[in-house]
C-alpha cells in the first residue's frame, strides 16, 4: 500500500512555540489583558488620591509646626512682657483656625497655591 | 487564517503497541465534522525508557488502514522536539498518540457568524482550575 509522505518535523514544534509565545506575551490572554488594564487605571487613581492626601497632611503638619514655633516665640515674649498672655494664647488658636480655613479654600480650588502661600505668610506674620 | 481553533491532544496507553481500539470514537468525531485531524505523531517509551517515534505511515497495516482515513493532513507542525518533550510525560512501557486537530465545529460556526455580519470577539478555553475556584466561591457565598 502506498503510504502518505511524512513532513520534515524539524524545529521547535508546537510545545516549544507555545512556551515561547507565552513568555513573550506574558501569558496574558485577551480577557486578562483587558481586566489588568482597568485594574491598573484604578490602582493609579488610588495612588494619586493617596499621594494628594499625604501631601495635604504634610502641609498641615508643617503649619502646625510653624504655629507651635510662633507660640514658643510668643510665650518667651510674654514672659519678657507680662501683660496680655490670654491674647497670645487666643492668637495662636485663631491662627490655626485661619490656616485650616485657608487649607480648605485651597483644596476646594477657590485659592490658588500662590494665593494660599501668600495668605498663609500674612497670617503667620501676625 | 485558514485554520479554525487548533488543539493539541496527547493520549497515553499502556504498552508499546498503538492499537486501534480508540478508532471508532475518533471516527465519530471526524465523520460528524466535529474535528479535523491536521497532524499526528506516535511515541513509545520502553521499559528501559528508550523513546521511539513513529509516523502514521509506520503503523502496522491494520492500524494504519483504520487510522489513515481519519487524518485529514499531516501539517508537520508537530516536530521531533515535541515528541521528545511529550515523551518526558510517559511512564516506562507506555505509548502515546500526539494529535493536532482543528475544532471544525467552531470553524463552521465562526463562518456562519461572519455570514451573519457578526464577529468572534473572544474565544477562550477557561482553565479547569479557574472554574473550580469560581464554583468554590459560589458555594462559600451560599454557606
Amino acid at each position: 500500500m502506498m503510504r502518505r509522505r511524512t513532513p520534515p518535523r524539524a524545529g521547535r514544534g508546537v510545545v516549544g512555540t507555545v512556551a515561547r509565545t507565552a513568555v513573550i506575551a506574558g501569558t496574558a490572554t485577551a480577557v486578562s489583558a483587558g481586566v489588568s488594564n482597568s485594574m491598573q487605571a484604578k490602582a493609579q487613581a488610588q495612588q494619586q488620591a493617596q499621594a494628594a492626601k499625604a501631601q495635604q497632611q504634610a502641609e498641615f503638619l508643617e503649619m502646625q509646626q510653624q504655629v507651635a514655633a510662633l507660640q514658643a516665640q510668643q510665650a518667651q515674649a510674654a514672659v519678657a512682657a507680662e501683660p496680655a498672655p490670654a491674647a497670645a494664647a487666643g492668637g495662636a488658636a485663631d491662627m490655626l483656625a485661619q490656616l485650616a480655613q485657608l487649607g480648605e479654600l485651597r483644596a476646594a480650588g477657590i485659592l490658588s497655591d500662590a494665593e494660599f502661600e501668600a495668605a498663609k505668610a500674612r497670617i503667620l506674620a501676625g | 487564517m485558514p485554520y479554525g481553533p487548533i488543539e493539541l491532544l496527547v493520549v497515553k496507553f499502556p504498552g508499546n503497541q498503538f492499537t486501534g481500539e480508540i478508532i471508532p470514537a475518533l471516527k465519530e468525531l471526524v465523520d460528524s465534522g466535529t474535528i479535523r485531524i491536521i497532524d499526528i505523531l506516535f511515541i513509545s517509551k520502553s521499559e528501559e525508557e528508550i523513546v521511539t517515534e513513529a509516523e502514521l505511515g509506520e503503523l502496522l497495516d491494520e492500524v494504519y488502514a483504520a487510522f489513515d482515513p481519519l487524518v485529514d493532513e499531516l501539517a508537520g507542525l508537530l516536530t521531533h522536539d515535541d515528541a521528545v518533550e511529550i515523551a518526558k510525560l510517559l511512564p516506562p512501557n507506555s505509548s502515546a498518540g500526539i494529535m493536532l486537530f482543528e475544532n471544525a465545529w467552531a470553524k463552521h460556526f465562526a463562518d456562519a457568524i461572519v455570514a451573519a455580519n457578526g464577529e468572534v470577539l473572544l474565544n477562550e478555553r477557561i482553565p479547569r482550575a479557574a472554574i473550580e475556584e469560581l464554583i468554590a466561591e459560589q458555594l462559600e457565598a451560599m454557606a
